[in-house]
């Protein structure tokens, strides 16, 4: 049954609010979660092959979840100047603790511990009771009070990105069936704010806003160069771009509409038109109560939206599926805060179905985690969200 | 309008300038400063929350309110110390260990401190030990926030080692964050749980005996 659809044509049918022979299913996950299932599977990475580029061990755990997703980012090709680099650095690769995929990540490592990632946004490693994750530490644009002063901070030029290597990379990734395999460009507004800090950003907007307005602007132009250029390269090999941008809480826009429409959609129609000047699938994601914006990003052409946070106001699944089902595709739905970490199986497994059954409906649901799967949660709460026998109820019911 | 209900658009509107500028005046004009505080900037800061609640306001125009708030304050502290009044009550906050989101915890310290209580911010990625001694070092309510699951169960460390430490009596615990419940606040043995930045004013509040 399975064979007679590649995993691609799976999601395409889905994407095409169709139902397919079962529901297609990304993975998204932290360090400890892959190394959990490393041990467990034991996977066979010599027959997926090596490359520089992604982690053959966790390509094959892919492969053993029937996971039809993949990802190319730009982080894994970047080649910035030697001068573009803080003193004493070293580039590491492999080490981000963010890293939800198989693949590479750019970034360079400070003698002092910190680490500094493309755009200059500045991380450390804050360990918690079962594993650690990096975050934001310090902010490079803090203290500009004008656009002056932002014009002599060194954002990174498009030259900074090698893509030559990436037809060929997703050539091996599809080396014995085609996957679903998108583009993924970064956010906006989310580095933007990173690069200034959270608070003074969100007081910019409304009190100067000349100094987000070009901060974002300058970032979509290297978002926008990046994008056309990978699809120049590779656009016949891709399916989506993906991006994306956290606007909202668990109970509201972090912002209004209003801010919103005047700051971040003209950033994110650029980078969508871009897309659809290639006629690509766009996918976007923004955690937390996002129903608001809706309307606004269908409009804009947003095709598939992540994560579906069930628990966030205005996002059950029952209700999104009714009122915007037939002009977006849903990705995410499973909880990464109650269910996954503190479910039992059986409420994994009926956490699945459900999805599958109401989000699914005649196609226009991708399964996966509502964020990357996080370390407190139990292997076998993994293995019951991937039973493949789960994602075929659907096709057989 | 009345210089007070100036004062109190002024915070409202998230106008510093004005609001520095019309409190300057109703100095000059003999205001009781504790009128001031209560009738305009706290009041002022009520609405705010009140149409933050409504989806009206958002968190920018909560922070440039409280920005406000904090500009007056500057000047009237000194007045309503010199007068012997006291704040609502003191909280000490804090981001548990390992978790460095304070977006949440800075909106909440905002309310409070719009509320009138005094608000000891510990800051984020906070050791056991720190909480401890805000308990010792007078605060009436040690408040903490999480926005990982993975680090929402360093709250219940840090409330066993108030017991260890001979402090849990001494103070009221609160609580929040994204993956906080009121069940996980009775499972752990905190006083109070609140799920956003307002309900944390009414807690307060409650913990506190003072009426809201």
């Amino acid at each position: 049954m399975s064979n007679s659809i590649t995993p691609r044509e799976r999601v395409l049918t889905a994407f095409s609010h169709h139902q397919p022979d079962r529901c297609p299913v990304d993975f998204l996950a932290t360090n400890e979660v892959w190394d959990k299932l490393l041990v467990h599977f034991q996977p066979d990475a010599a027959a997926v092959g090596q490359s520089d580029y992604f982690d053959p061990r966790r390509e094959a755990i892919l492969r053993l979840l029937d996971v039809d997703c993949r990802v190319v980012s730009y982080d894994m090709f970047c080649n910035p100047p030697d001068d573009a680099l803080e003193p004493g650095a070293t580039i590491e690769w492999w080490d981000v603790l963010s890293r939800s995929t198989p693949c590479r990540m750019w970034r360079q490592k400070l003698p002092d511990g910190t680490m500094r990632e493309i755009f200059g946004r500045q991380m450390r490693i804050v360990r918690n009771p079962t594993g650690a994750y990096e975050e934001n530490c310090g902010y490079p644009l803090a203290n500009a009070t004008t656009v002056d002063e932002l014009k002599s901070y060194r954002f990174p030029d498009p030259d900074w990105w090698d893509y030559t290597p990436l037809p060929a990379v997703i050539d091996h990734l599809n080396r014995e069936q085609p996957y679903h395999i998108r583009f993924r460009i970064g956010s906006v507004f989310e580095v933007a704010w990173q690069l200034r800090g959270m608070s003074s950003f969100l007081t910019d907007m409304a009190m100067e806003p000349d100094i987000p307005k070009y901060i974002m602007e300058r970032l979509t132009d290297i978002y926008v160069e990046n994008t056309r250029r990978v699809l120049e390269i590779a656009g016949d090999k891709l399916d989506a771009v993906y991006f994306y941008d956290d606007v909202a809480s668990q109970k509201s826009l972090l912002i209004s509409r209003g801010m919103w429409g005047e700051f971040i959609r003209p950033c994110h129609e650029r980078i969508i038109d871009v897309a659809k000047q290639y006629n690509k699938t766009v996918i976007y994601h923004s955690d937390g109560a996002l129903r608001p914006l809706l309307p606004d990003l269908i409009a804009m052409g947003v095709d598939v939206l992540n994560p579906v946070q069930a628990d966030a106001k205005g996002m059950e699944p029952v209700g999104l599926k009714a009122d915007f089902g037939d002009q977006l595709v849903f990705h995410g739905g499973i909880d990464i805060i109650r269910t996954l970490p503190k479910g039992t199986v059986d409420e994994v497994r009926s956490e699945v179905s459900e999805r599958i059954r109401v989000l699914g409906q005649d196609g226009g649901y991708l399964l996966c985690s509502s964020h990357h799967i996080q370390s407190d949660t139990p292997l076998e709460n993994v293995l019951a969200m991937y039973d493949l026998a789960l994602r075929a109820a659907r096709a057989e019911a | 309008m009345s210089l007070l209900e100036e004062i109190r658009q002024a915070v409202i509107d998230g106008d510093a300038k004005a609001t520095v500028k019309k409190v300057e005046e109703g100095l000059a004009a003999e205001l009781d400063p504790n009128i001031i505080l209560n009738d305009a900037l706290i009041s002022g800061m009520q609405e705010v929350g009140r149409l933050f609640e409504e989806g009206e306001y958002f968190v920018p125009e909560m922070l440039i309110a409280a920005r406000a708030m904090t500009a007056a304050l500057k000047i009237l502290r000194p007045l309503l110390a010199a007068q012997g009044v006291q704040a609502l009550g003191k909280i000490a906050i804090g981001t548990v260990q390992g978790d460095l989101h304070d977006i949440g915890k800075s909106l909440v310290i905002m309310m409070l401190e719009g509320a009138g209580f005094e608000v000891v911010d510990l800051g984020i990625d906070v050791p056991v030990e720190r909480f401890i001694e805000a308990a010792r070092s007078g605060a009436q309510i040690v408040a903490m926030s999480a926005l990982l699951t993975t680090t929402m169960t360093n709250m219940k460390t840090v409330i066993d080692a108030m017991q260890t430490e001979n402090v849990r009596d001494q103070v009221q615990v609160l609580i929040g964050g994204a993956p906080i419940t009121q069940g996980y606040a009775d499972e752990i043995g905190a006083d109070g749980y609140a799920p956003d930045a307002t309900s944390a004013v009414r807690v307060a509040r409650q913990l506190l005996g003072k009426a809201g």
